[in-house]
C-alpha cells in the first residue's frame, strides 16, 4: 500500500497546500487556502476573468513569491526548505510563458530563447535539435538576432512558447499564451502541448477565452476557475484535488 | 514668609526650567537618534558592500558559475569597460603627463633643485597615486554609471524576475561578471595610463629642456625608483578600488524601487558614491602601506 502511495507521489510535479497570498495588485489572481496537485503529463487549465493577471500566481508556483500561508512544492521539494542553489536548479526545469513582455532587452532573440538552457549547461547539440523540432511544430519564425524591442508582439509571443518548451522542462506555465495572437494560431500550440505531455511534462494553462478551453487536447484535462480566491473545478465542485483517474489505478 | 505673588513667580520659573530641560533632553535624544541611525546605516552599507565582494569572489572561483552565458556577459563587459576605454585612457594619460612635467619644471625652477628629481616625482606621483585614481575615474565615468542605469532599468522593468523565473541567478549572471570586469579593467587601464604619462612626460620634458637624458637612461632611472612597496600598493589600490566602485554601482542599481523615473536619481547617486569610495579607499591604502597621509607621517 505504502509503495503504491510513494509511486503516486513521485508523479506529482507541483503541489500547493492551503496556499493563500496577499494581494500584490487589484488585478492579481487572489488565492485563499488553495490546494492543487499537478502530476506528470497532466494539463490543468485555469480560467481567469478578463482583468485577472496570473503573474503573481505563477511566481508563487515558481517560488519567486512567498505565500502568506501554506506551502508550494515542486517535485516534492517545498520552495521554503530548498537552498538558493536548489531553487535556481528547480526553476530551470520550469518553462513559463509570461502574460505580457518578459524579455531581457539587451539580449537578442536567440540569446533570450536559449538563455535558460545555456546557463544550465544544456548540451548544445541537443538544444539545437530541440529548437529545430519545436520551431517547426510550433510554427515559430526562425530565430533572429534582433533585440526584442524591434520584434512585433505576435512573433515575440511565439518565441515565448519556444523559450518555455525547450530545455527539457518538467512543468510548463502558460499565462494567456494566445495573447496578441489570432485564434487560428492555436492549432500548433495545442499539438505541441499534446506532444510534450507525452514526455510527462505537466502543464498549467491560464486562459481567459472559451475557445482555448474547448480545444482538442489529448488525455485528461482538468478545468478550474478562480472565484473569490478559491480554485473551483469547472462544474462547480471544490478545488481540492479529487482522486484522479490515474490515482485509482 | 514669601507672598502668594512670589510663590506664583517661583512656580512659573520652575515650570519653565523643567520644560527647558525637557526640550534640551529631547533635542539631545533626537541628535543621538540621528547620529545612531546614520552610523547604523553606514555600517550596514559597508557591510553589504563587503558581503557582495566576498560573494563575488566565492562565485568567481567556482568553475560551475562560468556557464557559457556568464562568460559571454563577462567578455562583453570587459570589452566595453576595458578595451573600449583604452583610447580615452591614452588621451587622459597624455594630458596629465604633460601637466605633471610642466608642474615639475615649475617647481624645479622655484626651488632651485636639480633635474634628477624629475624621475622620482614622475614615478611616485604617477604609479602610486595618479594612474590608479585616473583609471577608476575613467571606468566609473564610462561604465559605472552605464552599468547602474542598465541594472536599475532591468529591475524596474521586471527583467530580473524573468531571469529568476528561468533559474538564472542575477548575482551570478549580472553582478559577478560586471564587478570582475571592473577590477580587471581598472588594473589594465591604470598600467596603460601610467605608461602613457611616463612617455608623454619624457617627450614634453625633452622638448622643454627639463629632461636632458636619453629615453633608455630616463626609463632606467624611473625603474630604479621602483620599490616592492609600489607593487604592493599598485595592485591592491587598483583592484580594491575597482571592486568597491563596481560593487557600489551594482548594489545601488539592484536595490532600486519604483518606476523608470527613479533610475536617473539612483544612477547619479551611485556614481558619486563610487567616486567617494575610490578616494576613501586610496587614502586608507596610502596610510596603511606608506604610513603617510598626504605629507603627514601617520604610522
Amino acid at each position: 500500500m505504502s509503495t503504491t502511495k510513494e509511486t503516486l507521489n513521485e508523479d506529482v510535479v507541483l503541489e500547493l497546500t492551503n496556499v493563500s497570498c496577499s494581494e500584490t495588485s487589484s488585478e492579481a489572481v487572489k488565492l485563499r487556502d488553495v490546494n492543487l496537485k499537478v502530476k506528470q503529463g497532466e494539463l490543468v487549465m485555469i480560467h481567469l476573468g478578463r482583468r485577472q493577471n496570473p503573474r503573481a500566481f505563477s511566481s508563487i508556483i515558481q517560488g519567486l513569491l512567498d505565500p502568506i500561508k501554506g506551502q508550494v512544492s515542486f517535485q516534492q521539494t517545498p520552495w521554503k526548505i530548498a537552498n538558493i542553489e536548489q531553487q535556481f536548479l528547480m526553476r530551470s526545469r520550469i518553462g513559463r510563458v509570461f502574460d505580457g513582455r518578459a524579455w531581457i532587452n539587451n539580449l537578442n532573440i536567440i540569446e533570450n530563447v536559449t538563455l535558460r538552457a545555456k546557463h544550465h549547461a544544456f548540451p548544445a547539440a541537443k538544444l539545437q535539435q530541440q529548437i529545430d523540432q519545436w520551431s517547426k511544430l510550433l510554427d515559430v519564425p526562425s530565430l533572429s538576432r534582433e533585440r526584442p524591442a524591434f520584434v512585433e508582439a505576435s512573433r515575440l509571443q511565439r518565441y515565448q512558447w519556444l523559450r518555455a518548451i525547450i530545455g527539457d522542462p518538467l512543468l510548463l506555465i502558460l499565462e494567456r499564451p494566445m495573447k496578441t495572437l489570432d485564434p487560428e494560431m492555436i492549432a500548433p500550440l495545442v499539438e505541441s502541448i499534446n506532444q510534450i505531455r507525452l514526455q510527462k511534462v505537466a502543464v498549467i494553462w491560464f486562459t481567459g477565452s472559451d475557445y482555448e478551453m474547448t480545444q482538442k487536447f489529448s488525455g485528461i484535462v482538468r478545468h478550474y476557475q478562480s472565484k473569490d480566491g478559491k480554485l473551483v473545478q469547472a462544474g462547480g465542485k471544490s478545488s481540492f484535488d479529487r482522486p484522479h483517474k490515474r490515482d485509482s489505478k | 514668609m514669601p507672598s502668594t505673588h512670589q510663590i506664583n513667580d517661583r512656580n512659573r520659573w520652575t515650570g519653565a526650567l523643567v520644560r527647558g530641560t525637557q526640550s534640551v533632553r529631547h533635542a539631545f535624544a533626537l541628535l543621538f537618534d540621528f547620529i545612531g541611525e546614520q552610523a547604523i546605516s553606514r555600517f550596514e552599507g559597508v557591510s553589504s558592500i563587503l558581503a557582495i565582494m566576498v560573494a563575488t569572489f566565492q562565485l568567481a572561483i567556482r568553475p560551475a558559475s562560468w556557464s557559457e552565458s556568464v562568460r559571454t556577459v563577462f567578455s562583453r563587459q570587459l570589452l566595453f569597460t576595458g578595451a573600449d576605454a583604452v583610447s580615452v585612457s591614452l588621451r587622459i594619460g597624455a594630458a596629465v603627463g604633460v601637466l605633471i612635467i610642466v608642474q615639475a619644471a615649475l617647481w624645479i625652477d622655484a626651488l632651485g633643485v636639480t633635474n634628477e628629481l624629475i624621475e622620482p616625482i614622475l614615478w611616485r606621483g604617477i604609479v602610486r597615486e595618479l594612474a590608479p585614481l585616473l583609471a577608476c575615474l575613467v571606468v566609473i565615468g564610462r561604465s559605472g554609471i552605464a552599468i547602474s542605469t542598465e541594472l536599475a532599468t532591468m529591475v524596474v522593468s521586471g527583467e530580473i524576475e524573468v531571469l529568476d523565473s528561468q533559474g538564472v541567478d542575477p548575482m551570478t549572471y549580472l553582478v559577478m561578471p560586471r564587478i570582475l570586469a571592473f577590477v580587471v579593467s581598472v588594473f589594465g587601464l591604470a598600467v596603460i595610463i601610467a605608461t602613457t604619462m611616463l612617455v608623454t612626460g619624457f617627450m614634453i620634458g625633452q622638448i622643454m629642456g627639463v629632461i636632458r637624458t636619453p629615453w633608455s637612461d630616463f626609463l632606467g632611472g624611473a625603474i630604479r625608483q621602483f620599490s616592492s612597496l609600489d607593487l604592493v600598493f599598485f595592485v591592491p589600490k587598483t583592484t580594491i578600488a575597482g571592486a568597491f566602485a563596481g560593487v557600489i554601482c551594482c548594489r545601488d542599481a539592484m536595490s532600486v524601487r519604483g518606476t523608470m523615473s527613479d533610475v536617473p536619481r539612483v544612477t547619479a547617486r551611485s556614481g558619486i558614491r563610487a567616486l567617494t569610495a575610490v578616494f576613501a579607499v586610496s587614502a586608507v591604502l596610502s596610510v596603511l602601506i606608506y604610513g603617510r597621509f598626504l605629507v603627514f607621517k601617520v604610522l
